[in-house]
């Protein structure tokens, strides 16, 4: 029982949605510095990247490393809509997730009739392929060089004034934005019988199979729903920095996603939030121990692999939950 | 007939597996189909329930060929099966389990799941109380919470049964399903198949433990060596001459049946 509900803290969250969104609302206008509201909004980012991912690795049981390919994709989509036809993120960001979201279905369909081994090997082909074609396709990407200038869209509102994007505060809002739409899409997906049937396929495929689960069906559902967000997640990193580059196909892009994923607790809605906040904090302010930095990132990543082997959220729901519920009922019978 | 097995083939290499294997399951009744190790019933399973394909031969289920089809695709016809050895879904809760089973009723789309459809709501609220109906008849209601790799060996066995039946099986192939019970959970897994018989549930049986093929079967079908060797009542079988050379051996025929 106790490990079931490690796999999914929805009964174990005692944060209220309201409480949260009234956080979210909050936290721009609290004095931060740029700098933190920058790493706010690149955790939004990051935090697309980790549920989306969750839903085809953590739920379905799919070690997709072609994650940052989708990504890629998206980024690419947007930044190019821009640059030819100077379509602005309105236009840039749907697209982008509808183009990845086809990519996927044409690669998924090669892809996912195989399994184990053969599709982790598969899916980072796919990632270097397309790395190679952002590099070679100088034509279009402008190969290393990469795609500068791309601006963050303004909103005119008649009578109320410009919103301009570029700045920090408005983007953060719609990254969070973004990150919402993208977690309580997963969540409805995972609570819904598509999640039944996404845990069928990571746990046991023929029994699936044998009761009606179509294997297939299922893993693409995960798949092209996660390439889309992964797209979307492409579009506002182009849009927020303003250049893509086939850097972003890079392998360590993929396994920061997977470390995210992995950390903060796969299968949980909630910890690919906790992980891609903590991994991008985290590094950035081991910047005062210098050079030792990522030696401190790494021995924390291990550290927590080894106390958390179900990650991240496993300190509350293993620890501080129990403790908090004792206390409860201490003051209940008082 | 419910189930029309006709002419398999089945070879692995040069391997003959089946050599030509029919026979028909009357709706609503347990057959049983023996033999010794290796006489290629597992293999006739798989073929039936679309794990295998035949190298010939046809499988009809309820009037339709369902041979070649995907698993899912069988499944969806009616034709559940279990599996020799013992298949759950480990780090799911029991609940879960056979919940999964009654996605072979319903399976909504992306789209309805999204824009939550109120059929996809109801689908969610009826299933807690047909997985508890499941559990009930099992006899597995008191572990609806525990993991089903919690489970004990037999339990687990009787959880892959809910799981098939939350399928709403016409027809439920079971694959050696008393190997490694002991005698009490065999006698009670016998009284669960006469109970699912009740309901009209058609049964195929694999199964080495004859006090339960005996005490369950209308008809028993023998396989030895991939070749059909005799078919008929628990009586007939039994005293069937080439079943008995079969499973024990020339010299014993002349004692056994005289």
């Amino acid at each position: 029982m106790a490990f079931s509900r490690n796999l999914d803290p929805r009964t174990g969250l005692f944060l209220r949605w309201p409480v949260l969104a009234a956080v979210l609302v909050a936290l721009p206008f609290i004095g931060l510095t740029g700098y933190e509201l920058h790493l706010l909004i690149v955790s939004a980012i990051f935090v697309i990247l980790s549920s989306s991912l969750s839903l085809i690795m953590g739920y379905g049981g799919l070690l997709s490393l072609a994650h940052a390919a989708f990504f890629g994709i998206g980024a690419y989509t947007s930044a190019l809509l821009f640059m030819n036809f100077k379509f602005s993120m309105w236009v840039g960001l749907p697209a982008a997730g509808i183009v990845s979201a086809i990519a996927a279905i044409c690669v998924g369909s090669l892809f996912l009739k195989v399994r184990g081994h053969r599709f982790v090997i598969t899916s980072l082909a796919f990632v270097e392929i397309m790395r190679l074609i952002a590099v070679n396709a100088v034509d279009l990407t402008r190969g290393q060089m990469g795609l500068p200038g791309i601006a963050a869209p303004v909103i005119t509102i008649p009578g109320v004034g410009t919103i301009d994007f570029a700045s920090k505060t408005a983007f953060y809002f719609l990254a969070v934005g973004g990150a919402a739409i993208c977690v309580w899409t997963v969540a409805r997906i995972v609570h819904s019988p598509i999640g039944w049937g996404l845990l069928a396929l990571r746990e046991n495929e023929n029994l699936g199979e044998s009761v009606g689960v179509s294997a297939f069906r299922h893993a693409m559902i995960a798949f092209v729903v996660g390439a889309f967000f992964a797209g979307i997640a492409g579009s506002l990193y182009a849009h927020y920095t303003g250049f893509v580059s086939p850097d972003l196909f890079f392998f360590s892009y993929t396994v920061t996603m997977l470390v995210m994923v992995v950390i903060g607790g796969k299968a949980t809605i909630l910890g690919p939030i906790v992980g891609a906040i903590a991994f991008t904090f985290l590094p950035e302010y081991l910047r005062v121990v210098a050079q030792y930095r990522l030696v401190l990132v790494g021995v924390v990543l291990l550290a927590t692999v080894l106390a958390f082997p179900n990650g991240i959220v496993e300190l509350w729901s293993r620890w501080l939950r129990p403790a908090f519920l004792r206390l409860r009922s201490r003051d209940h019978a008082a | 007939m419910l189930l029309d097995v006709d002419n398999i083939f089945m070879n692995f290499g040069g391997i003959a597996a089946l050599k030509g294997i029919s026979f028909s399951v009357p709706e609503g009744q347990v057959v049983s189909v023996i033999g010794p190790n290796g006489a290629g019933k597992t293999t006739l399973f798989n073929i039936v329930t679309g794990f295998q394909k035949p190298t010939a031969g046809q499988v009809r289920f309820a009037g339709s060929v369902v041979t070649g089809l995907l698993p899912h695709r069988i499944a969806k016809h009616g034709l559940i099966r279990t599996f020799q050895k013992t298949e759950v879904f480990p780090a799911l809760t029991v609940m879960e389990c056979v919940r999964i089973g009654l996605l072979n009723n319903f399976q909504p789309s992306l789209f309805s799941v999204l824009t939550g459809k109120a059929e996809v709501a109801a689908f969610v609220k009826n299933s807690v109380l047909e997985v508890a109906d499941i559990l009930e008849m099992v006899g597995l209601h008191s572990k609806s919470e525990y993991l089903a790799q919690e489970l004990s060996y037999g339990e687990q066995r009787l959880l892959e049964i809910a799981v098939g039946l939350a399928a709403r099986p016409r027809l439920l192939l079971l694959d050696e399903p008393s190997s490694g019970l002991n005698a009490e959970e065999s006698s009670r897994f016998s009284t669960l198949v006469r109970r699912l018989q009740k309901q009209k549930i058609t049964i195929v049986l694999v199964e080495h433990n004859m006090n339960v093929v005996m005490g369950v079967s209308d008809q028993i079908v023998v396989v030895h060596h991939g070749e059909k060797i005799a078919e008929g009542t628990p009586e007939a079988v039994s005293q069937n001459r080439d079943v008995i050379k079969a499973y024990l051996g020339r010299e014993w025929v002349t004692d056994a049946v005289g």
